[in-house]
């Protein structure tokens, strides 16, 4: 995600300028990261509601600097590896498994909202 | 509750193994279909990938790019039936991947001298295994079983190494009935649901490889039952127990090995620490779980901290580096006393040199873990 990504949304929507700066820097600062986890942003950016970070990061999610996915949070409570396109595919998945290589099934996981960032 | 066909007993390997069965030859009509399907499920598309490139130097029509299933069932498939590739490499591309990956690995360390000595004449230790002198000619190893019925002996292989000692790698394939979960459906009228379970005939794996230096690894394949993984060890040894004495190795403690590569993590850049679960003084545990599987253990400067107040690691999922030719060719997720304490999980699919590569920084570490101490 180039920086004149940011630059452009933040002419476009002054109103999430903040966000989207503070957004720009947690990458400057977590290169390599392959997602954005709302939970963790809004733990990270203190004086940022949740509701700007979400709104920040659907703006860059629509302009198609990010791409939005899901993913779910295994047994052994952490985000499990792998991704899925709609809460459908969550539904229709087989058993897949999690950080600690123990097998669940997604239907009974907590479901989140991340972004991916192109790499 | 469950319901469906009749459940098969899994037969334990040693008693329906026959050392007289003979596999099929390679030459033998094994469908392509199959064949394609299990590379499919066994190699990684870089693996297949790095075949057709190396066929492409002879036939500049080869394609090599491309998703995996494009990869597996256009690119192989068309330089198989152009004779580009022959069968028989893409086997040995099959086999190399079906004895190194989603496998536990259990390690035994050779009590004395005079064991390593014992262990590294591979012909002699093969001669008492199959019972007879002309063993790899009776066998016709290597043995390519698709569709094992019971238990099969694949291949023995002894690798002789320059200072005089021998590597050997024993291999057997077991075909038995598992119960494969395939959907939940309403039962009666009472609101009951049923879990419908079929049997399908499953294609594993058990690998034994003795390293000159006084090392033997039992490799099984993964499940999710971890009882059941145990057996498979105890199966092998009962299987090999004629030439193979249990009594001659102790297990290989691991648990010293994941302190120090947490000590060393910060000077090496060969690995990544992923979760680990740590023991204090009163044997009471505490876990440390990066926040997904992409993250390293030491990501959080307080998570990083509190791991190295502990003196003590019972597990340690350890993430091993592209290394090239030398080692893993992709990342390599292992976990390190996941079951028992002289066992590593290798999680995903993996090269002979990317496994041995673990098997070579764990004894490695090993050595260095106890010298310190």
């Amino acid at each position: 995600m180039s920086p004149t990504d940011f630059s452009k949304l933040m002419n476009k929507r002054p109103q999430l300028s903040d966000a989207l700066g503070k957004i720009r820097g947690w990458l400057e600062m977590h290169s390599g990261e392959p997602f954005l986890d709302p939970r963790r942003l809004t733990r990270e950016l203190p004086g940022v509601s949740p509701v700007t970070i979400t709104a920040a990061l659907t703006a860059l999610a629509i302009e198609g600097a990010l791409r939005p996915a899901f993913k779910v949070i295994g047994p052994n409570h952490v985000l499990a590896d792998g991704e899925f396109e709609s809460i459908d595919a969550v539904l229709k998945s087989g058993p897949i498994r999690d950080t600690d290589e123990d097998t669940f099934n997604p239907r009974d996981a907590e479901v989140l909202q991340v972004f991916l960032v192109p790499q | 509750m469950m319901w469906g066909n009749v459940a098969l007993r899994i037969a334990g390997l040693a008693a329906i193994l026959s050392p007289t069965l003979k596999g099929r030859p390679l030459a033998e009509a094994v469908t392509l279909e199959k064949l394609l399907k299990l590379i499919d499920d066994k190699c990684t598309s870089s693996m297949v990938q790095d075949l057709l490139r190396e066929a492409k130097k002879d036939d500049r029509s080869v394609l090599v790019s491309g998703p995996k299933d494009t990869v597996i069932n256009s690119h192989l498939r068309i330089a198989l039936e152009k004779g580009v590739i022959k069968r028989e490499a893409v086997y040995k591309l099959l086999c190399g991947a079906e004895e190194n990956g989603r496998q536990h690995i259990f390690f035994y360390k050779a009590k004395s001298p005079e064991v390593i000595a014992k262990y590294n004449d591979g012909n002699e230790i093969a001669k008492t295994l199959f019972g007879r002198d002309d063993w790899k000619d009776h066998h016709g190893f290597p043995q390519f079983h698709l569709e094992p019925k019971g238990a099969e002996w694949s291949d023995f292989r002894v690798e002789p190494r320059p200072n005089g000692t021998e590597a050997w790698t024993a291999k057997l394939y077991s075909g038995v009935y598992r119960q494969r979960f395939i959907r939940e459906e309403p039962y009666g009228s009472h609101g009951l649901i049923a879990h419908v379970f079929e049997p399908s005939l499953s294609r594993e794996v058990y690998v034994l490889r003795w390293h000159p230096q006084g090392l033997l690894e039992v490799r099984v394949p993964r499940d999710s039952s971890s009882r059941q993984i145990i057996e498979f060890v105890g199966q092998v040894w009962e299987v090999v127990s004629d030439a193979v004495d249990p009594t001659d190795f102790e297990h290989l403690d691991l648990h010293k090995v994941c302190m120090w590569l947490i000590k060393n993590s910060e000077n090496d850049t060969t690995y990544v620490l992923g979760n680990a679960r740590m023991m204090d003084e009163e044997t009471g545990s505490a876990e440390f779980k990066p926040p997904h599987g992409e993250a390293s253990l030491d990501s959080s400067p307080s998570r990083k901290n509190a791991v190295r107040l502990y003196n003590e690691c019972h597990e340690l999922g350890v993430h091993w580096l592209s290394k090239g030719e030398d080692g893993p060719k992709n990342k390599l997720k292992t976990i390190i006393g996941k079951i028992k304490p002289h066992e590593v999980l290798i999680a995903g699919k993996a090269t002979s040199e990317g496994v041995d590569y673990v098997t070579h920084r764990l004894l490695q570490a090993h050595e260095q873990a106890t010298a310190a101490k």
